[in-house]
């Protein structure tokens, strides 16, 4: 059975699926889409053939595929009809539903970087290297991301 | 836990989703494997049909250099002139496995050594190359030789002027 970074095909659907799930969601705001996007990051990794120093290498890579595979479906003819993103989310508890058009407000960008920084604990350093961006660039679009969603981020804090 | 974290945590992959997931992975990395075999097999079978085709052609190449017997004709027109003796004459009915013995219609056994002298020399002489003789013996070949004991059983050719199939020659 294939390996990457020492974990095995199952143990890697089992232990990113949730990150890489809601990377796409936010980015896509459809969870089919997110779903065909996760899809093809995996099978890009079937075919990977460079190996993985260890698991957060192969993690940054998998969200860094992740992130530009759902650029390009925003570049590509399959983009649908945008759905509010409430109405697909409605798993979500009510009360807590008013903060994804917050959420869908921010640029793509601003999506990754806040979800980035504050659910998966990357620093600034790390998100400008996966996002491709430079520090600073990131550091003012999260300043901005906390003027935008200041109660959403502190509240419960 | 603030509100962010709170949905974010909520938006998931189903378990539909990482089932179907883990199946397509396991079998596409089955599927490679199979491939990988595949193209391995295509590799090893040509590669030992290469190395047949090379042993035979290396095989027939030196079995032909072994048996051009006429490499070892040597013509000389300013030596003297002499008729020929002929006591070894007939068809070659079977060859040896060296290809340097053979028996003739008539029974007798000859063997050809390093010492035969192969081809017609002399001022009258053909050239090497008009010369009937073929670089094999082979059954079916008129052959015409001399040998210095008939009684012996092989006899040894001191001779070999001819060596030549008319039906069908090889030069």
């Amino acid at each position: 059975m294939k390996t990457f970074a020492g974990a095995l095909v199952h143990e890697i659907v089992q232990t990113y699926s949730d990150t890489l799930i809601r990377i796409a969601v936010q980015q896509t705001k459809n969870m089919s889409e997110a779903e065909d996007i996760v899809q093809e990051v995996y099978m890009t990794l079937m075919r990977q053939k460079k190996p993985f120093d260890n698991e957060a290498h192969l993690k940054a890579w998998l969200i860094k595929v992740t992130f530009n595979k759902c650029k390009d479906y925003f570049k590509s003819s399959r983009i649908k009809k945008t759905i509010p993103i409430t109405e697909e989310m409605t798993f979500i508890a009510k009360e807590e539903q008013i903060v994804l058009p917050e959420i869908s407000e921010l640029d793509p960008h601003e999506r990754a970087i806040v979800y980035l920084h504050y659910y998966e604990g990357y620093t600034t350093a790390e998100i400008a290297d996966l996002l491709e961006m430079k520090i600073n660039t990131v550091s003012s679009k999260l300043r901005r991301v906390r003027m935008k969603l200041k109660i959403i981020l502190e509240e419960g804090s | 836990m603030n509100a962010y974290k709170k949905v974010m945590k909520q938006i998931h992959a189903s378990d539909e989703f990482k089932s179907k997931m883990q199946k397509e992975m396991m079998e596409y990395d089955q599927k490679k494997k199979r491939d990988y075999m595949k193209n391995i097999r295509i590799i090893v079978g040509s590669l030992v049909a290469c190395a047949v085709i090379a042993v035979v052609a290396l095989t027939n190449v030196n079995n032909d250099a072994a048996l051009d017997l006429t490499e070892r004709i040597v013509v000389d027109n300013s030596g003297p002139a002499a008729s020929a003796m002929l006591n070894i004459e007939g068809l070659i009915t079977e060859v040896g496995e060296d290809g340097l013995s053979f028996t003739l219609d008539n029974g007798m056994e000859v063997v050809v050594t390093d010492e035969t002298k192969l081809g017609i020399d002399g001022p009258t002489a053909a050239p090497k190359e008009e010369q009937l003789f073929e670089p094999t013996f082979r059954v079916g070949n008129l052959v015409g030789g001399f040998t210095e004991d008939t009684s012996a059983n092989p006899v040894s050719a001191a001779v070999i002027y001819t060596n030549w199939n008319f039906e069908n020659p090889i030069r």
